[in-house]
């Protein structure tokens, strides 16, 4: 690709397909994760507003290649996880929008292109980044989702605080205020903040009976509710609520199959959120996540999937 | 060394032993020399140490020089982390040898009998040298999936512009885990004409006939498994199950028995 060649910045090893003129941009950034959750939240915005691409970061000093074609004995090309960043311009502020398909594998991989994305954030002097994805907490699948929010700088809080479904670490029974958060979605507001960057990771609610590998829609949803009242963005979120629906469909299939006692004892956790966190004790707390482990790990050793 | 060949065999993942037993028979037939090696810190996991064939085994990266016959060998496991950096690493090194042409040597395993025809492919990263590779009776590959590291290595290089091949040879899937001789002395025989080693290869051709006899005692000792090979012969194909029955008891006999 010509554009490509031309426009090719080894030092930053990202390659500019186009060099928009942007306005006050805010940075969003999502990589697969439990649940897909920012992931999926990211995706979806990109789509909705129709955002176009305009920059990637090279994936081979990340990634191995997913794939690659030889035709007749001659290599022809060769495919890896792509890095890749779209922009949409606005009348009320610019967005850059992030999606990386694939998390790189190790801490200085990480970094490394954490580093190059804070590096577009940069050049572009975006006023703050958003990164997404999931908290593994006790929810029901059957609730909506809430989003815990960790922001790097502290006069974000009472600006997250105004918007509805949104809860600190703090917050929650049992968390203490101290906590990390894994991925790239993590490291990028530290980062971030080490740059000077005001950046905050949204993080919608993953039921921890569920199978990591699950996609959880419903979980991007609630981030994406808060994420477009703080861009200030309508979203066109109904492809995505048919998909809600489709999921919350499959996973009711098979927690209709599980054990009625265990079924019970999940149930339960809709009281935690509907009354005070004491209303489950300590020691039904054990109980429950010893059935939940028993039941899982029994399936495991039927060689069937956990839900 | 003006301008040598350079030839990688892959430790890891080596079917057939075709990656290692290729470098290990030109170092030790052609006197090669030691001559650096790749600190394993930076791109092996050092987290404890490997066991292959219930033997200890410590990752590694050596080159050798077989300086009479132009000739610079990599013998080298797999790396486990910044595999971009390490290629690069290699290709410089290449390069500070002014290195013509690379090959790196691997094994496919094939649902063929060890009686039947090995057949040898290459694919290269540059169309002329196909071409060059053809005339020594390997055929072109055609391939989409998941890339192994040969490829990978194909791809860096050629962002370089630096020319090279990646040889894969059918192994019958039952020797996979054991030094498939038929296939090694085709490799060897290739290397032998396309830079005139005159290297003797009297000695594979008796390992041949030697692990052909014993193949033949052990398919009589267990007539079931003969009669699957027959069957994969004329064209039937075997299930999976069969399969794996097939390579452990292959695997078991040759482990009792030297492999």
């Amino acid at each position: 690709m010509l554009f490509a060649v031309l426009f090719r910045s080894n030092d930053m090893g990202i390659i500019f397909l186009k060099k928009p003129r942007l306005k006050n941009p805010v940075m969003i950034c999502g990589w697969p994760g439990i649940g897909n959750i920012g992931f999926i939240a990211v995706k979806t915005l990109k789509k909705s507003v129709g955002a176009e691409k305009f920059a990637e970061i090279e994936g081979c000093d990340f990634f191995y290649p997913r794939k690659i074609r030889i035709s007749e004995g001659v290599l022809d090309d060769i495919e890896f996880p792509t890095s890749t960043f779209y922009f949409k311009k606005r009348e009320h502020g610019d967005l850059i929008i992030f999606i990386g398909e694939e998390q790189p594998r190790g801490q200085k991989m990480s970094y490394q292109l954490g580093k190059h994305v804070l590096d577009i954030a940069i050049r572009y002097r975006c006023k703050r980044i958003f990164t997404s994805g999931a908290a593994v907490t006790l929810i029901h699948h059957q609730m909506k989702p809430r989003v815990w929010a960790v922001p790097n700088r502290s006069h974000l809080i009472p600006e997250i605080m105004r918007h509805e479904n949104t809860i600190f670490m703090s917050d929650i029974e049992g968390h203490p205020d101290q906590g990390q958060i894994s991925g790239l979605n993590g490291l990028l507001i530290g980062m971030a903040g080490e740059r000077g960057i005001e950046a905050l990771c949204l993080m919608g609610e993953f039921p921890l009976y569920l199978a990591h590998e699950t996609s959880y829609p419903k979980g991007s949803q609630s981030v994406l509710e808060v994420l477009s009242a703080m861009i200030a963005e309508d979203l066109d979120s109904g492809r995505l609520k048919r998909w809600i629906q489709r999921t919350d469909a499959e996973i009711d299939k098979v927690y209709q199959q599980i054990p009625a006692e265990l079924r019970q004892q999940i149930e339960k956790i809709k009281l935690i959120r509907q009354t005070k966190p004491s209303s489950l004790t300590d020691e039904e707390k054990e109980e429950f996540f010893k059935e939940v482990e028993d039941f899982l790990r029994g399936n495991e050793q039927d060689g069937e999937s956990s839900i | 060394m003006k301008k040598p060949a350079f030839i990688i065999g892959w430790k890891s993942k080596d079917v057939g032993g075709i990656g290692s037993g290729t470098v290990d028979f030109l170092i030790e037939k052609l006197g090669g020399q030691k001559i650096g090696k790749v600190s394993p810190v930076d791109f092996f996991s050092l987290s404890g140490v490997n066991i292959e064939y219930d033997i200890a085994t410590m990752q590694e990266c050596i080159f050798y020089a077989c300086e009479d016959r132009n000739l610079l060998i990599l013998k080298s496991d797999e790396p486990d982390k910044d595999r971009f950096a390490f290629l690069n690493l290699l290709l410089d090194i290449a390069e500070s040898f002014q290195t013509k042409e690379f090959y790196t040597i691997n094994g496919n395993p094939a649902l063929i009998s060890h009686a039947q025809t090995r057949q040898m492919l290459s694919v290269c990263n540059e169309p002329r040298f196909m071409k060059t590779i053809e005339e020594y009776g390997l055929s072109k590959l055609s391939y989409e999936g998941p890339p192994a590291l040969s490829s990978f290595l194909l791809w860096t290089a050629q962002r370089r512009t630096i020319k090279g091949s990646s040889i894969w040879i059918n192994i019958p899937f039952y020797l996979t885990q054991l030094q498939d001789f038929q296939s090694l002395y085709l490799v060897l025989d290739f290397f032998n004409r396309k830079y005139s080693l005159h290297l003797s290869l009297d000695e594979l051709n008796a390992a041949i006939q030697n692990q052909n006899v014993r193949i033949e005692k052990f398919l009589e000792e267990v007539p079931e498994i003969r009669k699957n090979i027959h069957l994969l012969e004329s064209g039937i194909m075997l299930d999976n199950k069969e399969r794996i029955h097939i390579m452990q008891q292959f695997y078991d006999f040759f482990r009792k028995t030297g492999k």
